[in-house]
């Protein structure tokens, strides 16, 4: 039996699609140029979706280590299907920040002349490491070669960890940006990694039937994982709070109160943490809820990941440098121009493509049997 | 004429000096800059001579002067802070470059392989002065009329701003689409200049002689006169990026 096709959501993917593609030839012929952004706030809309669906993909790495590392067996089923998800957001990852290159076709320089002190060149090798590891696992998966599946998801949890990790060292270096910079960021990317990456797993495994009751397990993860982000966001809050350091301060209260401050209260704060921690203890039986509840976080995070990116750029780095040599590429304002929203809403149409598709596709990594579609 | 008063143009000793330092191993000099913000009249010359001299496109700027507002009223001040690249000895930018195409040069000077750059803008994230900018493309030309025939016309005026900049030594071509289009850039100290015996373009457009330029290494030169004065500092030392730009405060 084919899995069904939701066909809504494939309509809404190929709008997706034909956005990435409008963004695609943008950058083809602009570069970056086709951006809003500037050289006082050099990162905006590709580093936020790179961001947010490299968190996607660390779905994979959390059910490898919870069912090989802590013996959740129950898990299993949702092997391939984490593993699955984890390649779609690598990919979709992977084209949002290609794009907002301003040379893109160097990459190979990556290879050629890397700079081992650059955590930048670290977050390149374990991307590919990821990649590779998760290709080869989907591998075993689809082909049900159980030895395989279960070394590769070893292998995945310290490639994993170590590529998340990397995520918040690449900003923690930063020290001439305070909101950036410190030992707690690399720490609260990891958790904000496993957090996002888990609730789309638990989402994708409601949506295509793969295992309710994995999916409600799962649940319980995602809940005690936000709130282990919640805890650590406060930290890396008020730590920035406390330091006192102006430039610091000024960024808080751009993030805060600023022109972006609904992405972070109502998007990431109000939707993406309160409302899933008022949703998720009460998932038990009730998979739908548990689904939900993870889409939410995964909207929320989208604004968490802006707040993240943008409002630390709003502070000059000498205070009078805005107005010195006046130009819009050297503002301390952002908002992304129409290219950069078609490459967002591409890469997350692509997505979705991928995730309506995947049943289909894939039938072999989303699990055995669909289960019948009644409502639970 | 009182004996106080300088009997030579700063800028006459510092030719003498930069042609002392190109007789010597490069490896021996070490560029410097001093910048008396007590001369500084705040008439952005530099900044405009430096566009001028490596091509800036829109939105590219190597060396803004700043202007600070000081004290509180009614007891304000006002001064002018012009911040080319610090050419830090402990350089972030350089650290984070994730292919090696910015680094630290013999003499000192940070520079650019616009060839290798892969326009990702973590330096410019990195550098705590802001003193990278990003080329997104684009001409100043781009919203301009045409009035053809005369030479402000948009399309003679491109011909001018197709001129693609002359830094480190290179041809990089029309500007158009090649490099330095979708790289970070930066102040050089004009190496370009220096390598054939001139000082850089912002040193000798300083109205005020508010710019000091020379080796650092030769104990005779008028920079290391004046970074041994009490009133140099540096801007944010406590980052420990050792910048060889220094200030009379
Ligand atoms: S001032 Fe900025 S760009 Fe210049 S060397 Fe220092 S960190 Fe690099
Ligand atoms: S923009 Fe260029 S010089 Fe700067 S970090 Fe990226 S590759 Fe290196």
């Amino acid at each position: 039996m084919k899995a069904s096709v939701n066909k809504p959501l494939l309509y809404l993917s190929c709008i997706g699609l034909a956005a990435l593609a409008y963004g695609v030839v943008d950058v083809i012929i602009h570069r970056a140029g086709g951006t809003n952004l500037g050289s006082y706030v050099p990162w905006g809309m590709g580093v936020v979706m790179y961001l947010l669906f490299v968190g996607f993909s660390a779905g994979g790495l959390l059910v490898s280590a919870l069912t090989e590392l802590f013996g959740y067996r129950q898990l299993k089923p949702l092997g391939g299907l984490a593993t699955y998800a984890a390649l779609v957001a690598e990919v979709c990852a992977g084209i949002a920040i290609a794009s907002d290159l301003g040379r893109y076709e160097r990459m190979f320089n990556f290879v050629l002349s890397p700079s081992l002190t650059s955590p930048m060149f670290w977050m390149f090798v374990f991307f590919g490491g990821v990649l590779v590891v998760s290709l080869l696992k989907a591998l075993a998966f689809a082909r049900g070669d159980e030895g395989q599946a279960v070394l590769w998801s070893w292998v995945t949890i310290p490639v994993g960890l170590c590529f998340y990790f990397t995520n918040g060292f690449f900003f923690s270096v930063l020290t001439g940006h305070g909101l950036w910079s410190g030992p707690v960021v690399p720490l609260l990317f990891v958790a904000a990694a496993l957090v996002c990456g888990v609730a789309l797993v638990c989402s994708l495994a409601w949506w295509s039937r793969t295992d309710w009751d994995a999916a409600v397990l799962l649940s319980g993860v995602v809940l005690r994982l936000l709130v282990v982000f919640a805890i650590l966001e406060g930290v890396w809050l008020w730590i920035n709070w406390q330091g006192g350091r102006v430039e610091t301060t000024a960024a808080l209260a751009n993030l805060a109160a600023g022109p972006g401050a609904w992405a972070f209260w109502g998007l990431h704060v109000v939707a993406g943490v309160v409302l899933p921690l008022i949703l998720l203890p009460q998932c038990r039986n009730n998979p739908a809820l548990a689904a939900w509840a993870c889409l939410f976080i995964l909207a929320g995070f989208a604004g968490a990941r802006w707040a993240f990116v943008v409002p630390a750029q709003s502070v000059a780095m000498l205070p009078g440098l805005e107005t010195a040599w006046q130009h819009p590429r050297l503002l301390l304002t952002y908002l992304p121009s129409l290219a950069e929203w078609c490459m967002a809403a591409g890469v997350s149409g692509l997505a979705l493509f991928g995730f309506v598709m995947g049943p289909r596709l894939f039938p072999g990594l989303y699990g055995t049997t669909p289960q019948p579609s009644q409502a639970r | 004429m009182s004996g106080s008063l300088p009997t030579e143009d700063p800028l006459v000793r510092m030719y003498r000096e930069l042609k002392r330092a190109s007789a010597k191993d490069k490896a021996q000099v070490k560029w410097a800059m001093v910048i008396d913000q007590a001369k500084c009249i705040g008439c952005h010359a530099c900044a405009v001579a430096c566009a001028s001299e490596n091509r800036l496109g829109p939105g590219v700027v190597y060396r803004p002067v700043i202007e600070q507002e000081t004290g509180t009223y009614p007891n304000v001040g006002r001064r002018f802070l012009p911040r080319p690249c610090m050419q830090c000895e402990n350089p972030p930018c350089v650290a984070v470059c994730p292919v090696t195409a910015t680094y630290k040069n013999a003499q000192g000077v940070t520079v650019m392989d616009y060839t290798r750059c892969i326009g990702c803008r973590y330096c410019i994230a990195a550098c705590p002065y802001g003193a990278r900018c990003a080329d997104f493309g684009g001409f100043y030309t781009s919203r301009t009329a045409e009035s053809p025939g005369q030479v402000q016309g948009r399309y003679a005026a491109r011909a001018y701003e197709k001129q693609n900049a002359p830094e480190y030594g290179r041809n990089w071509g029309e500007r158009g689409k090649g490099s330095p289009i979708g790289n970070a850039r930066k102040c050089h100290f004009c190496l370009h200049r220096l390598a054939v015996g001139q000082l850089p373009s912002c040193v000798t457009s300083c109205v005020g002689r508010a710019t000091i330029f020379g080796d650092r290494n030769d104990p005779a030169s008028l920079v290391s006169e004046l970074i041994g004065s009490p009133r140099a500092t540096t801007l944010k030392p406590e980052l420990g990026t050792r910048p060889a730009v220094f200030y009379l405060a």
